[in-house]
């Protein structure tokens, strides 16, 4: 059995370092699926956020089709300057596209950070694997120094 | 009713902008730290390793460089203090060394200390060292050491003192047991060899210079001490000073027994000898009696106060088998000696008839013949042979300065009595007078020195050599062994102590004809001086051996010649001086 033991020792070491590696290089697979999901979901909203300003938009120009309907209806030169009409008009446009603006900011802001989330994903997929293979080499040091020693013992520790 | 304008909605939503998640970050964090943990563990087990090579390092320097025993003991008989290497407060390996050295100096001083403390004890119990002056050697030993190093390390110091004060007190109690069981044995036995001593000695001596408890006048003497309560005395007094050795209360009880044994032994020896220690037997008997009525001397009856009624009555009985067997033994010695005297009366009878007869054929083989005869019997019919010799008027044949050493039962007799030269003497004659205490131990070693010397051959020829060269014969002793030839035989005797002398010197080579030429005329020339005096005095007489024989047959005390007045004393000098053979007196027979 004792003569076993070096061997079991070396073949643990050997195990323990493998499994390291495997386990940083499944994190940074993990990270960089994460890194691609993110990418996806930062178009995704941007579309998203695209068809809400389009959305909006469409509300703006029935609002103002409605209006000019009515002004006609009721005797109202709907595309007069200056009158109520126009007056209900502009400011219907003028809310109209601050939130086409605001939709097609948040488009812009999630391509954006999405992008910027996928990259954080990427970077730390390889931060997993810089990390996780120098710690598997220095526990391989360690456990290798370890058996070294076990196994031939230096002069000074006789 | 007019239908109102349509307003436009506002959307509520304000700029939307997506969180981050920073796993990069995270992931930088959690591998750092993981990373870190490794490494920790990889420097650690490095450093370890480091740590453990300089604390070797250091212990091999340490323990190389440490005091030695031979240091140790220097700095203890200089006073000065012991450096040590390294250090307590430096590095590692500093710490190392000095942990070290001192392991290695504990442990030299220890083995030095244990040494000094084990030699102090073997001679401490060869000297019989008091345990006090014993308690402060070992003392003043561990201080010793202790003080080599106490400003060095004084925990160490008291952690040493501790130590070795342990192996010296297991040391001293070791030593002061052995001591204490020393000693008392030395008493015990010094109180055995006292005990003895009492009982054979001083107990005899009391018993039989016993004082009875009556006094003279039959009543209770109120004087003086009976001798029953002066062996009480004792007996209480031994008893106390057995207490006092430390003796167990058995071993007490067995020397008191002893004790006791021995003065009821003593009493009726005493006893038993007052009856039987005779030849007599009418005073034995008698003796007896008075035993048994009670009229006895003082220190028997003291001695019979010592016994109890039942060893009184068997002293008494033993008293009286003894007589009984004294007597019988007796009758039984006069028995057989009345047979063997009338065996050897018959023996002899017979014998010496023979040799009579065969004087009376052949006279010489005869005289011999009955020479031996007498000789043969002489011991065992001493009364019937000097009756024969008398009648017979046959002088006893006994070598005097010669004896006849083939015969083991003649003996020399001129060293116990120079003057009775016509006596002989046995051996057993010799060992008679030793035991009567007629014969110093000296003379009788010089008696047995002698006779033994005698079987020697060339021994007896050197003693015949010097008795001619001395002017000695056997008859001159047997007929004339007057005073006038004391100094020749004083003077053999010299010779002959002076052979032994020198004969004992050479045992195995001694050559006794050669050394009696080499020096019987010193011995010689002793009688010589003595002579010539004599020759000397006789050549002065001034008056002729006619006028000398006149004086000496006359009955006048004196008679006055021409030559001067002559007295009868002078002239039976000067006529012993004439007649002298060894002088020349010629002179006076020209006249």
């Amino acid at each position: 059995m004792a003569a076993i033991l070096p061997f079991l020792q070396v073949a643990g070491t050997a195990f323990s370092f493998i499994s390291k590696i495997s386990s940083a290089n499944a994190q940074a697979r993990q990270n960089e699926a994460k890194a691609y999901e993110a990418g996806i979901k930062g178009r995704t909203d941007a579309v998203a956020y695209r068809e809400e300003g389009i959305q909006k938009l469409k509300e703006m120009r029935r609002a103002m089709s409605a209006n000019i309907a009515r002004g006609s209806a009721g005797g109202l030169d709907p595309f007069a300057a200056g009158e109520t009409i126009d007056l209900l008009n502009l400011n219907n446009l003028s809310e109209g596209g601050q939130d086409w603006k605001l939709a097609r900011n948040n488009a812009e802001m999630a391509i954006l950070m999405g992008n910027r989330q996928s990259m954080i994903y990427q970077d730390a997929a390889a931060s997993n694997r810089t990390y996780g293979y120098l710690g598997a080499v220095a526990d391989l040091s360690t456990s290798t120094a370890t058996i070294i020693e076990n196994r031939y013992p230096t002069e000074s520790t006789t | 009713m007019a239908e109102r304008n349509v307003l436009y909605q506002r959307n509520p939503r304000s700029l939307n902008i997506p969180t981050l998640d920073y796993a990069n970050a995270r992931a930088i964090a959690q591998g750092s730290a993981q990373l870190n943990q490794s490494l920790n563990r990889l420097t650690n087990f490095i450093s370890q390793k480091n740590a453990n090579v300089a604390k070797t390092k250091g212990t091999e320097y340490g323990a190389a460089n440490a005091p030695t025993i031979d240091q140790i003991n220097d700095a203890l008989k200089t006073g000065k203090e012991l450096e040590f290497p390294g250090s307590k407060t430096g590095s590692l390996f500093d710490r190392a060394v000095n942990a070290a050295a001192m392991e290695v100096f504990s442990s030299n001083l220890e083995t030095a200390a244990r040494s000094q403390i084990t030699q102090k004890a073997v001679t401490a119990e060869q000297n019989n060292i008091p345990i006090t002056e014993m308690r402060n050697s070992l003392d003043a030993i561990i201080q010793g050491y202790a003080d080599s190093f106490d400003e060095s390390d004084a925990g160490f110091a008291q952690r040493f003192k501790a130590r070795m004060g342990i192996v010296a007190n297991a040391e001293y109690k070791t030593y002061a047991g052995q001591h204490q069981t020393k000693m008392e044995k030395e008493i015990q036995a010094s109180f055995v060899a006292g005990f003895k001593i009492t009982l054979d000695d001083e107990l005899l001596k009391v018993i039989t210079n016993g004082i009875s408890v009556e006094g003279l006048d039959g009543a209770p003497d109120t004087t003086t001490a009976a001798t029953k309560e002066i062996i009480q005395g004792m007996k209480a007094q031994l008893s106390q000073s057995m207490v006092r050795i430390g003796f167990a209360a058995p071993a007490i009880e067995k020397y008191l027994n002893i004790f006791d044994a021995k003065v009821k032994e003593h009493a009726e020896n005493i006893i038993q000898s007052f009856i039987v220690d005779t030849d007599n037997i009418v005073e034995a008997t008698t003796k007896s009696q008075r035993l048994l009525n009670g009229n006895i001397p003082d220190n028997i009856k003291s001695a019979l106060e010592l016994l109890g009624p039942d060893e009184l009555q068997n002293a008494r009985e033993l008293a009286e088998k003894s007589l009984n067997l004294f007597m019988e033994e007796e009758k039984d010695h006069l028995e057989a000696r009345k047979i063997l005297d009338e065996t050897n009366n018959r023996s002899f009878t017979r014998e010496i008839g023979a040799a009579l007869l065969l004087q009376a054929n052949n006279y010489e083989e005869g005289k011999a013949e009955i020479m031996r005869v007498l000789q043969d019997y002489e011991k065992a019919l001493p009364f019937e042979v000097a009756e024969f010799r008398e009648k017979n008027n046959i002088i006893r044949i006994g070598a005097i300065v010669m004896p006849n050493i083939s015969d083991e039962t003649v003996m020399a007799g001129f060293t116990l009595d120079l003057f009775s030269a016509t006596q002989k003497y046995t051996v057993q004659n010799v060992l008679d007078a030793k035991e009567d205490g007629n014969l110093s131990q000296l003379d009788f070693e010089d008696i047995i020195t002698k006779y033994a010397a005698r079987a020697d051959k060339n021994y007896e020829n050197a003693l015949s050599y010097g008795k001619l060269k001395f002017g000695l014969n056997d008859n001159m002793f047997i007929l004339a062994p007057g005073p006038d030839n004391a100094k020749r035989i004083n003077a053999m005797n010299e010779f002959e102590s002076a052979m032994i002398d020198a004969r004992e010197l050479q045992p195995t080579d001694f050559n006794a004809m050669q050394w009696a030429r080499a020096n019987a005329q010193t011995y010689v020339d002793m009688i010589k001086g003595d002579s010539d005096k004599k020759q000397q005095k006789l050549d002065n007489i001034k008056f002729t051996k006619d006028q000398i024989d006149q004086v000496v047959s006359g009955n006048a005390n004196s008679v006055t010649f021409e030559e001067g007045k002559l007295t009868k004393i002078e002239a039976m000098e000067f006529q012993r001086l004439i007649n002298n053979p060894d002088l020349d007196a010629s002179r006076f027979e020209n006249e």
